[in-house]
Parts: C-alpha cells; sequence; structure tokens
C-alpha cells in the first residue's frame, strides 16, 4: 500500500470513511490491553471484601493468608500512611481501602499480593474479617428519611450545612417565575419518574499496575484521564509530575466508568512497600462494584397552554449516588442544568440533589447525568401531547429553540437548526403513516451540553520522508480518537494515512490533554491537532519561500499542497528540498482551550450542544409484556461528519447501549445491600438479539460546530432520548403509561393487567390550573 | 481460584464404565455446565472429571425401529445441521436453536442438559412431551428410563452415580403435533422465565386431541408436566373455550417460586397465556 504514497494522499482526509486505525488489532485480539501487558515479575492483588454493605470492621487478620506460599503482602489499613490517604475528583472522600467501615457492598477492606493470581485468590479467602453489619440506606427515600444513618461522616465534610444529612449537594438552577406562571397555564401535567442503577459493562473490565520506576513510579491503567491521574497519584504519593509516569493503553470500552482514579492508588501503595511491581485485574463482578450510573427518581410539573406552547417546568431530581462522590455530584449538575431541554421556556425551576447512600460510587457514564431527567421531562412531553390532544411531534416542534436562540439565559445559545433532526427523524420512521395493528410509534430528543472548560495540546513532527506522529494525550477507548487525529494529520499535511503514527497513552511522552470525556475529543483535541498541522504548514510555507527566493506572502499551504502562483506542489517535494542534506523533521505544536468561567454555574458554558432526536416503532406482546422494538431511527446534529461510518457507529451503539437501560438493565438488590445480579447471568445487556428489527441513523451537518471543519463532539446524544421514545411507543400500541425503567417484560405486563396483580403501575396525576 | 480436580479420558466405553465403577467421577462433556459450575463454585464441586468427549459410541444420529435416536454428544449445532432432526423433531430443533448462542450450541450437548437436570433446560420439556426415552448405561448394562420418570427433584435424575447417559430415543409418530416456546430474560443467552412444549395426536381425522402432553420448565423444581391440565385436554378438540379452561387449569396447577429473574405471578399468568395461545394457533382461530 505504501509504496505510492502520493497517490493515496488524501484519499482519507475528513469526511471520508477512513477504516479505523487499530480496529483489526482489536477484532482479532491482538491489541494489548493492561491486562495483557508483560508484567515479568509483577505481584497479583486481590481485593478482600465482606458479604455486607454496611459493616463495622473491628479484627483483620492475616495470619492464615500469610501462610500461603507466595504470598508476599496482606495489606490492611494498618499498613498505609496515617490518616487514611483519600483521594477522589470532586471531594477527596475515597479512603484507599475502608477506614473502621464499609460504605457498601464490594468495597475493599484488605488486599492481598501475592506472586501467582491463584495465590493471591486463595490468600484473600483466607483473611479473616471480624464485622458487624450496620444499619444501612439503598434508597432514595430511606436516604433521605429523618434519623436515617449518614453514610459519610460529617467530620469529613468541615463547614457544611448539609454534613448531617445524606445529601451531598442540593442544585438550584431556572429562570423566570414558576409560581406567578403557574396561573398562565391551562393545563398541568405532573409525573415521578424512575431510572435505574445500571452499570457502563465494558468488555475490558478495569486493570491497573503500578511498578518503582527509577526515583518514581509509574503507573498502567486503562483510564480515560491520564493527566487527571498522573495528578492524583502525584499528590497520593508525594512526588513532582515527572516523577509520575502515567501509561494509558487504549481501554476496551470505558463508557464514563474509566475516567478516574480507582484502585491506582492502592496499587502505587503496594508496589511502593513491596518494591516490586503490583497489578490488579478486576473480574466483571467487581466492576458492577466499581462503577455504575446514578439512579434516580425526577418529579416534573409541565405548564402548557392549550395550544402546546410551554409556559413553565418544575423538576425536581434526585439521584442515588453511592458511599463517596467520585464524579457523580457533577453529572447531577450537568444533568440537571440543561434538563429543561431544547426548548423556549419562560420559567423553569430545577432542583436537583446528589443523595448519597450505602451503595456503589456511581460515576460518569455515557449521557453524564443527563438520561435521567430526559426520560423524566420527555416522558412527561408524551403525556401532555396526549391530554392536550396535540401530535407529540408537533409539540416537540412547537417548543423546540430556534438556531441563536438563549434557550437558557446567560448560556452558549442553540448552535444548531435543531427542527431539522426532529423531521429527519420523522420523516425516516413515516410518523403520520399507517400503523400496523399492535404496534405504536414514540418520538423524543435529547439535549447535552458539551465540555464547560477544556485544553488539549498536540505535537505533530512531519518526518523527513512525509510520513506523520502525531502526539494527542486523548484516551481511544473505542470511539476511533486515533482515525479521527490521523485523519486531520493525513489531509493538513498530504501523507497517507498508513503513514501516520498517533502516539497517545504515555504522560512521559505525549503534551498535556485535560481529559477524554464529554465527547470532546474531536473538537478539542482535534483543533489542537489541526492547530499543531497549521504550525508545521506554516514552517513550510517558510521554507518553501526560501526555496523559491519568494517572500511567504506569495505562498499558500493547506490540506497537503504548497501553493507558489500558478504551481502545485505535494508538501512533501517542499519538505525533502527543504530538509536538505541533514534530513530531520518539521515539529509543529497546538493548543486548543475552552476558557472558564468562574461565574457560571458549571463553571464554564458549553462549547457546543449534542442533539438527537429518536423515533422508534414497538411491538408490544400482551401476553407476555415482551417488547419488540420493530424500529429504531436516531438523528443527531454533528456539526461534520468527520468519518461517516465511525458518526453512525458511535450512533448507533450508543441507541443500543440506551436500550438497556430501556428494557433490561437494572441493578437488582437484597435487603443487605447487596447486589444479586452480580455478573453477566442476571444483568442483561442486549445482545445482537435484542436489537431494534430495523436500525437507521442519520445526521445533520451544516458545519456549524466549534472543532474541526465545523464538527461538533458526538457519540452520547443517541442515548439520550432512547427511553422516553420507547416508553412512548409503548404507550401509543397499548395506551398504558409507564414511568419506572426498565421497562422488562414483566413490568410491562404487570401494567397490562393491573387486575391480575392488584398493583396498577398506571399512576396519572392531571390537574387544570383554571 | 477455581478447582483444578484431575481428569480422566477414557478412549471408549468400557474404559469409561470402569472408571465410573472404580471411583465417582463427574462427566464432563462440552463442559457448558460443568466449567460455569467449577469457575462460580456453584453446588456440589467434583473431585474427579471424567472426559466423555472421545467417546464416539455417544454420537450419532439414526433413525430406525420407529425411533429418532440422539446420541448423547449431538451439540445444539448437530441437531439444528441434522435433517432426521429436522424432519422427526422439529420443536428440539427449534429448543436447540435457543440455546445460548453459537459458542454454546457448538459445544454444549444434549446430553449434558439432559443429565445437568436444571428446572430451565430448555429441552427437557421437549423430551417430556415427545415421550422420550433416555438409555442410561453402565458395567452392569444397558436400561431404558422413560422421560417423565428421569428427573426426580432439583437437579436429581434417576441415574445411579456409575451411569452415563448414552442417547435418548424419540418415538416417531407421524400423527403427533409437538409445539415449543421459550420466555427467557433476553432474546439470546437467556434463561427461561418460562418454557413450555406442548404435544398431541389426531387420529383418524378427527378434531379431538389424543395424547396429549403439556411440559414445562423453569415453573417448578424439576422439567415437569401438568398432568390434571393433560387430562383436562385430552379428547378435546382446540377450540376457544377448551383454551381458556387450559389456561385456567394450568395455572392453578404450577406452584412456580419468585427468583431474581421473574416472580411467580408472571410465571404463572405467562404460562396459561402462552398454552392458551399455543391451543388457539393450533386451533387456527
Ligand atoms: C453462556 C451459556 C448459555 C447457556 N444457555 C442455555 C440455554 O439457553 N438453555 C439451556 O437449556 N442451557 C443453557 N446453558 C447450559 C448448557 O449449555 C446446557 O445445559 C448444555 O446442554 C450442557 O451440555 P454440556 O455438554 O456442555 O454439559 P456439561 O457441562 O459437560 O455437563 C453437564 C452435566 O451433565 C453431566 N453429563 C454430561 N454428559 C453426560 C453423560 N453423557 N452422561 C452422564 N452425565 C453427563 C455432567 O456430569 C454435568 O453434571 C448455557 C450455558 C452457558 C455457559
Amino acid at each position: 500500500m505504501s509504496s505510492n504514497h502520493g497517490a493515496e494522499a488524501g484519499a482519507f482526509g475528513v469526511g471520508a470513511t477512513a477504516p479505523r486505525v487499530g480496529g483489526l488489532e482489536r477484532v482479532t485480539g491482538r491489541q494489548e490491553y493492561v491486562a495483557d501487558l508483560p508484567h515479568g515479575d509483577a505481584l497479583h492483588v486481590k481485593l478482600v471484601t465482606v458479604d455486607a454493605a454496611r459493616a463495622r470492621v473491628d479484627v483483620i487478620d492475616g495470619t492464615r493468608a500469610r501462610a500461603v506460599p507466595g504470598v508476599h503482602l496482606v495489606m490492611t489499613p494498618a499498613d498505609l500512611p496515617q490518616p487514611m490517604p483519600r483521594f477522589g475528583p470532586q471531594r477527596r472522600d475515597r479512603p484507599v481501602l475502608a477506614v473502621g467501615e464499609t460504605k457498601y457492598h464490594g468495597e475493599p477492606v484488605a488486599a492481598v499480593a501475592a506472586e501467582t493470581p491463584d495465590a493471591a485468590e486463595e490468600a484473600a479467602r483466607l483473611v479473616e474479617v471480624d464485622y458487624e453489619e450496620l444499619p444501612a440506606v439503598f434508597t432514595i427515600e430511606a436516604a433521605l428519611a429523618t434519623g436515617a444513618p449518614l453514610v459519610q461522616e460529617p467530620s469529613l465534610r468541615p463547614g457544611d450545612p448539609l454534613a448531617t444529612t445524606n445529601i451531598l449537594r442540593e442544585h438550584r438552577y431556572g429562570w423566570g417565575d414558576v409560581e406567578a406562571a403557574s396561573n398562565q397555564a391551562d393545563v398541568v401535567i405532573e409525573g415521578t419518574y424512575a431510572f435505574p442503577m445500571v452499570t457502563q459493562f465494558a468488555i475490558e473490565p478495569h486493570a491497573f499496575m503500578a511498578a518503582p520506576d527509577g526515583d518514581g513510579i509509574a503507573i498502567w491503567s486503562s483510564i480515560q484521564h491520564p493527566y487527571w491521574l498522573q495528578r492524583v497519584m502525584a499528590d497520593l504519593v508525594e512526588l513532582p509530575l515527572s516523577k509520575v509516569r502515567v501509561f494509558a493503553p487504549d481501554p476496551g470500552g470505558a463508557f464514563g466508568g474509566k475516567q478516574h482514579a480507582k484502585y491506582e492508588p492502592l496499587v502505587a501503595f503496594i508496589a511502593r512497600r513491596t518494591g516490586r511491581p503490583a497489578r490488579l485485574v478486576l473480574t466483571l463482578e467487581e466492576t458492577f462494584q466499581a462503577v455504575r450510573r446514578g439512579a434516580a427518581e425526577v418529579r416534573v410539573r409541565a405548564g402548557f397552554r392549550s395550544d402546546g406552547t410551554l409556559v413553565f417546568r418544575d423538576i425536581e431530581a434526585n439521584y442515588l449516588i453511592g458511599a463517596y462522590a467520585d464524579i457523580a455530584d457533577r453529572t447531577v449538575a450537568k444533568g440537571s442544568y440543561t434538563s429543561n431541554g431544547p426548548y423556549r421556556v419562560p420559567s423553569v425551576r430545577i432542583v436537583a440533589r446528589s443523595v448519597l447512600s450505602h451503595t456503589v460510587p456511581s460515576t460518569a457514564f455515557r449521557g453524564f447525568g443527563n438520561p435521567q431527567q430526559i426520560w423524566a421531562v420527555e416522558s412527561n412531553m408524551d403525556e401532555a401531547a396526549r391530554i392536550l390532544e396535540i401530535d407529540p411531534l408537533e409539540l416537540r416542534l412547537r417548543n423546540l429553540a430556534r438556531r441563536g436562540e438563549a434557550f437558557i439565559p446567560h448560556e452558549t445559545p442553540a448552535d444548531g437548526d435543531w427542527a431539522a433532526s426532529v423531521s429527519r427523524a420523522a420523516e425516516l420512521i413515516s410518523w403520520g403513516g399507517p400503523r400496523q395493528p399492535g404496534r405504536g410509534r414514540g418520538i423524543a430528543v435529547g439535549l447535552k451540553s458539551g465540555p464547560t472548560t477544556g485544553l488539549s495540546y498536540s505535537t505533530v513532527r512531519l518526518l523527513g520522508d512525509g510520513s506523520v506522529v502525531v502526539y494527542a494525550g486523548t484516551s481511544d477507548m473505542g470511539q476511533g480518537a486515533r482515525t479521527i487525529f490521523a485523519q486531520i494529520a493525513a489531509g493538513e499535511l498530504g501523507a497517507p494515512l498508513e503513514w501516520v503514527t498517533v502516539v497517545m497513552g504515555d504522560t512521559a511522552v505525549v503534551p498535556y490533554d485535560q481529559q477524554t470525556s464529554a465527547s470532546r475529543s474531536s473538537v478539542l483535541m482535534g483543533n489542537a491537532v489541526l492547530a499543531a498541522c497549521r504550525d508545521v504548514q506554516s514552517k513550510i510555507r517558510t521554507m518553501a519561500a526560501r526555496l523559491e527566493g519568494l517572500p511567504d506572502d506569495g505562498i499558500m499551504v493547506d490540506r497537503g499542497e504548497v501553493r507558489i502562483g500558478e504551481r502545485v506542489l505535494p508538501i512533501r517535494e517542499v519538505l525533502v528540498r527543504g530538509l536538505g542534506r541533514l534530513g530531520g523533521e518539521v515539529i509543529g505544536v497546538g493548543e486548543a482551550r475552552k476558557e472558564a468561567d468562574p461565574d457560571h454555574p458549571l463553571g464554564g458554558t458549553s462549547a457546543f450542544y449534542e442533539f438527537n432526536c429518536t423515533a422508534v416503532e414497538v411491538e408490544v406482546d400482551r401476553d407476555t409484556g415482551d417488547v419488540t422494538v420493530t424500529r429504531h431511527v436516531t438523528v443527531s446534529d454533528v456539526g461534520k461528519a468527520l468519518n461517516p461510518l465511525q458518526v453512525r457507529g458511535q450512533d448507533e451503539g450508543a441507541a443500543i447501549m440506551g436500550l438497556g437501560h430501556t428494557l433490561m438493565e437494572h441493578y437488582i438488590f437484597d435487603e443487605a445491600g447487596r447486589i444479586r445480579n452480580l455478573g453477566a447471568i442476571d444483568y442483561r445487556i442486549p445482545t445482537t438479539m435484542d436489537l431494534p428489527l430495523r436500525m437507521e441513523s442519520d445526521t445533520v451537518e451544516n458545519e456549524d460546530g466549534p472543532g474541526p471543519y465545523g464538527a461538533k463532539g458526538m457519540s452520547e446524544g443517541a442515548l439520550l432520548p432512547v427511553a422516553p421514545a420507547v416508553a412512548a411507543a409503548v404507550r401509543d400500541a397499548t395506551g398504558v403509561v409507564i414511568r419506572d425503567l426498565p421497562l422488562t417484560p414483566e413490568r410491562v405486563w404487570r401494567a397490562l393487567h393491573p387486575e391480575l396483580t392488584g398493583a396498577p403501575e398506571v399512576r396519572q396525576a392531571i390537574e387544570g390550573a383554571r | 481460584m477455581p478447582i483444578q480436580p484431575p481428569v480422566e479420558s477414557p478412549r471408549d466405553l468400557g474404559e469409561a464404565y470402569a472408571l465410573l465403577a472404580a471411583t465417582h467421577h463427574r462427566p464432563i462433556a462440552g463442559g457448558t455446565d460443568v466449567m460455569v459450575q467449577i469457575t462460580g463454585e456453584i453446588g456440589q464441586l467434583p473431585d474427579r472429571l471424567l472426559d466423555v468427549w472421545h467417546l464416539e459410541g455417544l454420537r450419532g444420529i439414526t433413525v430406525s425401529e420407529g425411533a429418532l435416536t440422539i446420541g448423547a454428544l449431538t451439540t445444539y449445532t448437530a441437531m439444528r445441521h441434522s435433517a432426521p432432526c429436522r424432519e422427526h423433531a422439529p420443536a428440539l430443533v427449534e429448543a436447540a436453536a435457543t440455546i445460548g448462542a453459537a459458542q454454546i450450541q457448538n459445544r454444549g450437548t444434549i446430553g449434558g442438559n439432559i443429565a445437568n437436570a436444571s428446572p430451565a433446560g430448555d429441552t427437557l420439556p421437549v423430551l417430556l412431551a415427545m415421550d422420550a426415552e433416555i438409555v442410561a448405561g453402565s458395567l452392569r448394562g444397558e436400561r431404558i428410563v422413560a422421560a417423565a420418570d428421569f428427573w426426580t427433584g432439583y437437579r436429581r435424575t434417576a441415574l445411579a452415580p456409575d451411569e452415563l447417559v448414552l442417547r435418548v430415543r424419540l418415538p416417531i409418530a407421524p400423527d403427533r403435533e409437538v409445539r415449543f416456546r421459550k420466555i427467557g430474560t433476553r432474546r439470546a443467552q437467556a434463561i427461561s422465565k418460562v418454557v413450555m412444549a406442548l404435544s398431541w395426536h389426531l387420529r383418524d381425522g378427527r378434531p379431538e386431541w389424543r395424547d396429549v402432553r403439556v411440559a414445562l420448565g423453569s415453573v417448578a423444581e424439576r422439567p415437569i408436566r401438568v398432568v390434571a391440565t393433560e387430562a383436562l385436554l385430552e379428547g378435546a378438540a382446540p377450540t376457544a373455550e377448551t383454551a381458556a379452561r387450559a389456561a385456567e387449569a394450568v395455572a392453578g396447577e404450577i406452584k412456580p417460586i419468585d427468583d431474581v429473574r421473574s416472580t411467580a405471578d408472571y410465571r404463572r399468568a405467562v404460562t396459561a397465556r402462552v398454552l392458551q395461545r399455543m391451543i388457539r394457533e393450533a386451533g387456527g382461530w
């Protein structure tokens, strides 16, 4: 392929479906994930847990465990610095090992390090832990009850007026006057909607390794934010950043669950104590006890005029976060700030609480706090449409903000032609067309704000033969970031795609990137890579000017070409001549920032919005409650599809992931707070057999985004409105409104047959305000 | 750390019988149940394994003496591809197609499903509905156990500790109809919430059903036939009234439980509806 690279150059520039960089390695099992790295003399770590959620830990006796051949260390809290080091992206509340008391089922009280995984596992079982189960809270209701046991000691929350409650934080947003607006509404629709606890279920389980590295430490982690981890680790082990080297091999799926430190601190302390590398690979079951999405109960009151115009919305959301904050409270804030959606509403009040509980700490998960409230608000819209006797599509179009409209005061105005996505989805599903008996259709929209701050650097080296090395600190966890950056560099510098190498995942080599989240990397790191390419281009221009004896401004360099008057030369030709006998290379650097705004409730305005419209058709089996999605249409406003096939992959993947929490996924707890469906047998994610019978995805591309060539971030949008669209379709097919997820066959069946179970699911409260 | 029991791999049946007679061994065929039990530490763990995979006498699908005979080591994939199975036991092929996914179907065997005796074993109601005979063998010789007598309790069978399942015999009855339906927790890789097989004979072109069998999985501690419901259907024609009465009868006859996959209520109601629907489809109304 590489022989005639001139002909290939630019063939897979932006806008083309370039083959996935690293894709073949992933699907053939050749890619090395953290667990696959050669680990030579590493010790294997196993977590020690107790069979309870909240328990007072009295004695940890490692005598029998230490007797297992090959065991090097039974690490208990007493072996760690005192007071116990704590960490966390929002609050430093998570201890390296539980201190005195476990806060959730699965929290480690000790850890064993041994020569083999088997020895570690056997020894972990032999660690004797005396503990006593303590009263605990696993639901929003229990956590908020007066006299509820506190999840976090008030001493950990000095100066916090909520310290003696289980509310970690309360967020209040809004504008206008909801009370006054109540009088202007012809109809008020109210409902409470529940969203389940679900887990990210990345196919690669989390894996961690740490090793002494000269006078510093090296960490390997399947992490989305290597530079953030570097800071956390530097702090914990008291080393300068330059002595903490984080390797972040491409994760095998992350979905938000791999953003922040989990067990890196533990393996680092073990490595420092033993002087040996230490590695920990979680089992799938342990990942259920490490990461999940916050469950939520959301009450929505919305007032409409009889023509469907929204006059106010009043939203109260309680999120059941876990025992430690992780990034959960930020998901609550971000998910709430935009929870009124893409609508023009004069008066809005949003109150959202992060409620601590004795459950697995929740964290970021594709959609970042938004799907919970979109489920509520969009379901409420569907109920309003039915009561107002207005077509649900019409109701959306009537209230949707137009481009440029400040639909949230002091925030980035509507940055797209959102009605175009809605109309396209309606067209694809033949919204107004005839339905087969027993089938129903539903439509919903989702809006999510992109990053509120950001900082990415990139270095691009144009090597002596015209090939390119791009340094980008993004983590490619399957979203295809390597491909996008390679496409940008290939297109700008005139190299064939396979002549571009993208280097990621090593904080000692690759310049800083804030994080891989919020669908930011194509925009922020993409802009940084583009800027670095432009820097290279300007040096090529100077080179060409020197060679031609012309002033710089007579020469243009763009998209792989050098234009000198009428003449057009490939960059490579100028490069080779310009570098001369010594050879060498041309180095460019680029930077992209999204500045913070300290007065903004989220710390900054949204860099862009992800907007999606989803329309589905379902068939409901009245005898079993089984819901078959016969058609699923998803349309995202992406600004510009840098790689159309990857965009489609992300949209369809997000849509299917959304079907998981819509139809089947949820943690089930026993009375003691233990997860009953821990693992793949009884926690169901959709398989290929569960996919919609037909799925179509489309995009709206107006090149109106802040990213390279007008791109917006994308990859979460298509998940946002799946649940309300499906529930609306079930309502359309059966007449039954269900306000709790997931729509398992059994739940649908119960709703369809309230007479059989005596527990009607259909709760309706319609209140005429006049 | 999963246990690592020693494994014997006999090359012929005589050797296998001798090993089983000498000490207790847990047979392992495809291993799709055994390995899950070992790594998940579920139930009584085996001290020794007897790998039966090389016993060619346990393979093969034949039609003779009025019966379809399927060797214990026959995989689901083999059944799905077998013309005699498709012709004489389409409901069994249908059940095979719902088991796990391709990897499990390539490895899992019918003998394993039978001996594993899970109440959710998907082929078992079909075997009950087809009056299957399970042929067991040991040093003492071969014997036949009717499917109806085979599953005796929760994960218990009529097999002696030293016996192997050799094959299963399904009588071929041209006038018999068999239907299968599985309600799982999702559409693939799913453990059944309810699984049902229904069979009947038509005699002399008359609409009344004879020799009716209604067999169920996942609604009791073992796969069962609901004999009272069968009695009600015996000699009846598949009318709306019959279907309604049968639905009511089966709901009263079974005593399912609540578990993490489903509730008793749901299992009972869905079993009734599934039976009613099968009768309706058979009646063509
Ligand atoms: C991912 C997955 C999905 C699955 N899905 C389904 C499903 O949808 N429906 C379903 O019914 N099952 C399912 N199973 C269970 C399993 O695949 C089946 O029960 C299969 O038929 C077992 O066959 P095997 O050959 O693998 O049995 P093994 O695991 O080898 O053995 C199972 C049991 O039978 C005994 N045994 C095996 N062969 C003999 C013999 N010839 N004589 C005496 N005893 C014997 C063993 O000692 C053991 O106790 C699933 C399993 C997995 C792992």
